[in-house]
């Protein structure tokens, strides 16, 4: 990342995504104007039976059809949303929904990012407030584009999204617990009784993404070093996505245990540190070594280094590929035996870190989706068949 | 195209590069009398010229040189964006060219916008400085261009380039074709420190990172101070841009923009690579071929299965109809657009599709836009089934609610069996016929 990268051409014009809302591009908005005349629009052109009524001097506190709305806006192409708090700390009428705008007033554009509940945005915020009056989030973490916001606003009862207020101090008004239980008994028994039958319990739980399957699997080759011996290869399930630079690969862990996992057979695994040999393991006749191996040994520390030599079957005695494992120095380095303790058998949480890591750490997530802790589901095994069953290794 | 100072370019669509070139005679003879040679532009060349039109303020000459070398600056500035939009959008480079090479090199133009005497004025320093006293508009880009430039705080093709992402019908054009020219400083006024730090760890040059981080923080405060300050006392969110008196707040102060626009620029090419990865996401999202995986979750073994299946593709219908019903009127004439939606039922891939039907992937996806049309009809699904009792669930769990969308989504999207055809697409095959 410190090499300054030359190849990219700075993009001049950016991209409208898909239901980005166009206004008359000669008059004058303010932001908030912007965004609400935004939601107008789309309440008209989806026909919606939506009643908006302001209830706040700056226009960004909306009731529509119960739900009370706080409007955020922030530039079309920033990356962050700022969250006044103004309406956070009251007893009663709190927004229930917040809806973030992307908005441009040059060009008059808005594109809604999604929504937050509540109990989401509560959720993503309780240990940062202290005495802010404002605060910053990502944008990304509004999900679901207007699609979102009509869905609810539309089918549900205004009831079922809580209004949930923040006190200074980090603690809540009243614990997220007692308004789940709240919450639940607005639900009656019959009801949930039916979903389950409708749908099954399966309706109820995120789902892992369908994606984890397209992580590429990568073929290593051997550099043969005898005269006339033909390159020979294996098909890296984990640790995946590595640097390769000249002939040497290095893989970068942010946590304790990796998972070895070749496609392919292997004759023989050797482990090293600072150029000793400290573990080994040979097939023995006609019983090649296959399938997952999980870190034979101590946990590995932050900034260490190992080389994993592997020798798949078919190649010479002598012939490894070779992988250097780098730990990372970072401060949350993850203790996989906490981790997966903490999951539990929650098929939920599970499927939600895995989700999760497959964006930003994939060793991570396929260490957990292969980890031997990880709960029974149907679901988790069609994924690691999808992954196992691959016919392309890049 | 080479440019120079007795040369302008204009835009043409009856030609072949849609661009062509004059030789002024008036720059090539004043060039000639003044004894200089300027046959290739350069930056202290922009400055001479652009010094004698401001001294000479009756002569039309100086200005003529200075409106060829704009017309040059604006024409790499439409060939960039150009080249960079052509792969996935419908841009034409003749079309964009018009709109911008206006200038023919007249010694006199209409300088006025909306001036209803409709008078001839030469173009020289003294009639542009009446129009902007007299708080009138250009009627003519360029001549805004020439007229604000400040040598002091930019040179002149970096100005050409920022003035141009706020030209009005270009702007207009890109928007119907899907793209949002923004200026620099919109651009640094959105992002934030981290997108900054990270831009110029990967893109940056020259400056050093505490350096830049400093001067885009206090670029922050001032811009959040400024920018409402300009729209009030004009009226208008457009245009504006920093001034001197912005600049020398800024901390570390600054002389000119020069390296304001090195950190835009970072930032512009950190975003190549994030956007593009986007864009092709959201191409490759829509133009995948169906996935092979079956993510629908309706048990077989439930009665209710049928109601929904039956609402779902009676909404799929009515919303489909809504969208093709007009479109159907247009077949005659553009029978591209039937072809698409054939290939679509069909279970194409956008990407097939568009070179099919030779045409860019963002005409397919606005032609088809398969994301809205499957929220819609699940919308109206879910709302209808969550009228009736056994789904009264559907009206009180948020969770459930979305869960219960994404497996109409997926209904919809996704075939029953490998190599079978999508609901949706099934639906829209019904409609076509």
């Amino acid at each position: 990342m410190n090499k300054k990268d030359k190849s990219f051409i700075p993009i001049e014009a950016f991209s409208i995504p898909e239901d980005t809302i166009f206004l008359d591009s000669e008059s004058l908005y303010e932001p908030i104007k912007l965004a609400i005349n935004g939601l107008k629009k789309t309440i008209k052109e989806r026909n919606l039976d939506w009643h908006l009524k302001n209830k706040s001097e700056k226009n960004n506190l909306i009731i529509i059809n119960g739900f009370s709305i706080q409007i955020l806006f922030t530039g079309f192409t920033s990356d962050e949303i700022e969250i006044p708090l103004k309406y956070w700390f009251r007893k009663k009428g709190n927004p229930k929904i917040l809806l973030a705008a992307k908005i441009d007033d040059e060009n008059n554009v808005v594109y809604f990012q999604g929504i937050l509940t509540a109990k989401e945005f509560t959720e993503l915020v309780k240990n940062r407030i202290n005495d802010e009056n404002i605060i910053n989030l990502p944008i990304e973490k509004f999900k679901g584009g207007i699609n979102r916001l009509i869905n609810f606003v539309e089918i549900l009862e205004p009831n079922a999204i809580p209004e949930i207020g923040l006190i200074k101090n980090k603690k809540f008004n009243f614990t997220l617990e007692k308004l789940s239980n709240r919450f639940k008994k607005l639900i009656p028994l019959t009801s949930a009784a039916i979903v389950l039958i409708l749908f099954g319990p399966e309706i109820l739980k995120p789902r892992l993404s369908a994606n984890i399957a397209s992580i590429p699997l990568q073929r290593i080759e051997i550099i043969s070093r005898s005269r006339g011996t033909a390159a020979d290869s294996a098909c890296l399930i984990s640790p995946t996505v590595f640097n390769k630079e000249d002939s040497s690969i290095t893989v970068l862990l942010n946590f304790d245990k990796p998972l070895i996992f070749v496609k392919e057979a292997i004759n023989e695994i050797q482990i090293s540190q600072n150029k000793k040999l400290i573990w080994t393991k040979k097939a023995l006749i006609n019983k090649p070594i296959n399938g997952k191996i999980f870190w034979p040994l101590r946990p590995i520390k932050p900034g260490e280094k190992f080389i994993l030599k592997l020798r798949p079957v078919g190649t010479s005695i002598g012939q490894f590929l070779e992988i250097k494992i780098v730990a990372s120095s970072k401060e949350k380095f993850v203790n996989i035996d906490d981790l997966t303790n903490s999951l539990g058998d929650n098929v939920s949480k599970w499927t939600n870190i895995i989700n999760e890591k497959f964006n930003n750490d994939k060793n991570l997530a396929l260490r957990l989706l292969f980890s031997e802790k990880s709960p029974k589901s149907k679901q988790f095994n069609q994924r690691r068949s999808s992954i196992i069953d691959r016919n392309i290794c890049e | 195209m080479n440019g120079s100072y007795s040369e302008i370019l204009i835009g043409d669509n009856s030609i072949q590069e849609g661009v062509k070139s004059l030789q002024i005679k008036a720059a090539i003879e004043y060039l000639n009398e003044l004894d200089l040679d300027y046959q290739k532009i350069n930056k202290d060349s922009d400055l001479i010229i652009f010094n004698l039109s401001k001294k000479n303020t009756k002569l039309i000459e100086p200005l003529i040189c200075m409106r060829c070398r704009v017309s040059f600056g604006l024409y790499k500035f439409i060939v960039r964006l150009y080249n960079e939009k052509k792969e996935f959008y419908e841009v034409n480079l003749f079309d964009m060219l018009s709109l911008i090479l206006l200038d023919d090199g007249s010694p006199s133009l209409h300088i006025i916008q909306n001036d209803e005497t409709k008078e001839s004025n030469p173009v020289n320093w003294d009639n542009l400085k009446k129009v902007n006293e007299s708080g009138d508009n250009f009627n003519y880009y360029f001549l805004e261009i020439i007229y604000n430039w400040n040598p002091v705080l930019s040179n002149l093709s970096t100005f050409i380039n920022d003035r141009s992402k706020g030209n009005e019908d270009l702007k207009k054009y890109l928007k119907s074709k899907g793209c949002l020219l923004i200026r620099d400083w919109a651009l640094l006024g959105d992002s934030t420190p981290t997108r900054v730090r990270n831009a110029w760890i990967r893109c940056g040059e020259k400056l050093s990172l505490k350096y830049v981080e400093s001067l885009h923080d206090s670029y922050l405060k001032k811009y959040k101070e400024c920018r409402p300050k300009y729209i009030k006392k004009f009226g208008k969110n457009k245009k504006w841009e920093p001034d001197i008196e912005f600049l020398v707040s800024l901390s570390p102060p600054q002389e000119n923009n020069d390296n304001l626009i090195l950190i835009a620029e970072a930032i512009r090419k950190y975003l190549s690579g994030v956007y593009q990865a986007r864009d092709l996401k959201d191409h490759e999202k829509n133009s995948l071929e169906p996935v092979s995986e079956n993510n629908v979750n309706f048990p077989d073994e439930f009665d209710n299965l049928n109601l929904i299946l039956e609402s779902i593709k009676e909404f799929s219908l009515e919303i489909i109809n809504e969208i093709i019903g007009p479109e159907k009127s247009r077949w005659a004439k553009y029978p591209d657009r039937k072809k698409a939606w054939k290939l679509f039922s069909m279970g194409y891939s956008q990407r097939f599709i568009a070179e099919e039907c030779n045409h860019k992937q963002s005409w397919v996806s606005k032609l088809i836009p398969e994301k809205s049309i499957k929220a819609k009809i699940t919308q109206k699904t879910a709302k209808h089934l969550s009228q009736i009792n056994e789904f009264h669930i559907l009206r009180e769990d948020p969770l459930v609610l979305e869960n219960f969308i994404t497996e109409l989504e997926n209904f919809l999207g996704t075939p029953e069996q490998e190599g079978d055809i999508p609901l949706l697409r099934k639906m829209a095959a019904q409609v076509i016929l």
